[in-house]
Order: C-alpha cells, then sequence, then structure tokens
C-alpha cells in the first residue's frame, strides 16, 4: 500500500510521550538484539539506530503487549499474533511504564477513555467538558459508541 | 521506512468514522479524476478503487491542512510538501463540509492535548 512517507518521517521527529534506548529483537527467526532508540508519538512506535534516522515504524491499533521474562516486553498484533517485536529495558521498572504507556497508545484506546471521562465529568458538574471544543456532537464521542 | 503494513491493512478494513465515494485526483501534474471510495479511519484516510477490497493507498492525517477548492472540493496537502495537494470532489457543498470538518479533527497529536 502507498502512503504518505514523508509525513510518517515527520511524526517521528515529533515530542514523544516516551523515548528510550532498549534492547531490540524483531520478529524473525534468529534475529539478534540490537540496541535502538524507540519512541512513543502518537499510535505509532519508532525505532532508529542510535546516530541515525528510523528504520522502522509499527503502528499500535489492535496490538498486544506480553511481559516477557524480567525486564523485558513483546508487542505482537491481531493479524500476525506469532510474530514478535521483542523489547529489553534496563528495569522491571521502565519495563511496567512502556507496557502501559504502548497499552494507552491506540486511538481506540484514547477514545474510550474519552467517553469514559466525559461522562463522569458531566455526572458530577452536570456539564458536557467537550462542549467548548465543539465536537459534543461527533458519533465517535457517544457513550453509545462504546462497544463491550 | 519500514512499517508493520498488515496492520495498517487491517486498520483499513475497521469501521470508518466517514467513508464515501469520491472523485479524487492525485498530487502529480497531468492526474485525472478517478471515482475512489474513501474511507477516514482512525488519523488514516484509505482510498480504494471502487471493486477492490484493498486500499490503494493512506495517508497519515498527523499534520494535514484541508483547504476549500471551488464549489464542492477540498484538497489536502502536508506540512512536508505544502505544493503537493490531493484533490477531492464532493456531490454537494454540504458533503463537503463535513469531510473538511472531520478531517481536520482527525489528527491524534491534537486529540491527545484535548484529552
Amino acid at each position: 500500500m502507498r502512503y504518505n512517507d514523508k509525513e510518517l518521517q515527520a511524526l517521528s521527529r515529533q515530542p514523544a510521550e516516551m523515548a528510550a534506548e532498549l534492547g531490540m529483537r524483531g520478529p524473525k527467526k534468529g534475529s539478534v538484539v540490537k540496541r535502538r532508540l524507540v519512541k512513543l508519538v502518537v499510535n505509532f512506535l519508532f525505532y532508529f539506530r542510535i546516530r541515525f534516522g528510523p528504520i522502522g515504524a509499527l503502528l499500535l491499533e489492535h496490538c498486544r503487549v506480553i511481559h516477557e521474562e524480567p525486564n523485558s516486553f513483546s508487542i505482537s498484533f491481531l493479524e500476525d499474533p506469532e510474530r514478535k517485536y521483542h523489547f529489553e529495558c534496563c528495569s522491571e521498572e521502565q519495563c511496567q511504564q512502556w507496557m502501559a504507556a504502548l497499552r494507552q497508545a491506540s486511538y481506540e484506546f484514547m477514545r474510550r477513555s474519552l467517553i469514559f471521562y466525559r461522562n463522569e465529568i458531566q455526572k458530577m458538574t452536570g456539564k458536557d467538558p467537550l462542549e467548548q471544543y465543539g465536537i459534543s456532537e461527533e458519533a465517535r464521542f457517544q457513550l453509545s459508541g462504546l462497544k463491550a | 521506512m519500514r512499517y508493520n503494513d498488515k496492520e495498517l491493512q487491517a486498520l483499513s478494513r475497521q469501521p470508518a468514522e466517514m467513508a464515501a465515494e469520491l472523485g479524487m485526483r492525485g498530487p502529480k501534474k497531468g492526474s485525472v479524476v478517478k471515482r475512489r471510495l474513501v474511507k477516514l479511519v482512525v488519523n488514516f484516510l484509505f482510498y480504494f478503487r471502487t471493486d477492490e477490497a484493498e486500499p490503494i493507498g493512506a495517508l497519515l492525517l498527523e499534520h494535514c491542512r484541508v483547504i476549500h477548492e471551488e464549489p464542492n472540493s477540498f484538497s489536502i496537502s502536508f506540512l512536508e510538501d505544502p505544493e503537493r495537494k490531493y484533490h477531492f470532489e464532493c456531490c454537494s457543498e454540504e458533503q463537503c463540509q463535513q469531510w473538511m470538518a472531520a478531517l481536520r479533527q482527525a489528527s491524534l497529536l491534537c486529540i491527545h492535548h484535548t484529552v
């Protein structure tokens, strides 16, 4: 599929939610661990050679984040659950931080959070917090939009 | 840049915020208008040939600029390349306004700040 590569490159240069040097192993059999600069920007996980530009990007919608042995986690995708991208952190604490951030990076998670908090704020204050942004009526932000 | 193509393909099959058949003209000089199924999912705009299940392409919408062009049409261009415009023809001014509003709000970078 074609896509606008320059924009993805530009996104990789945006301020990151989280960025760190981690050990990364790709999904192919026989892959070895390499040090990579890993950067989370909105729903993408970018990974760079330490001194050069981005090598690749992982779109994080429908990803599964699993804890692997101490200090490591893996990311796999709904379409290919056996292909795992493996990341080694320097501590269990860093590992937990990354896992939490990655699980919350998807648009779907953001949308559900927004709907949840909107509902809570409305219950507590009687006011719709989205009204000031002019987006109260959008279908994607309705309570009924939440699927179980 | 490498990316997980299968996931992008899978995303193109998700329920869309908006989907419609529009006239689309690519950014190259001399491009002609073609009917495309255009689908907005999360922060991507996918476009398909009208009888095919796999998208031809995807536009990441994080830093896009949406401009109203003559009646019923709009164009999308990107920060990195403002002269290259993707041109879309709608069937009415109302449809055109709906698409422009939706595309301007598709950026996750902007939504994150709101949340």
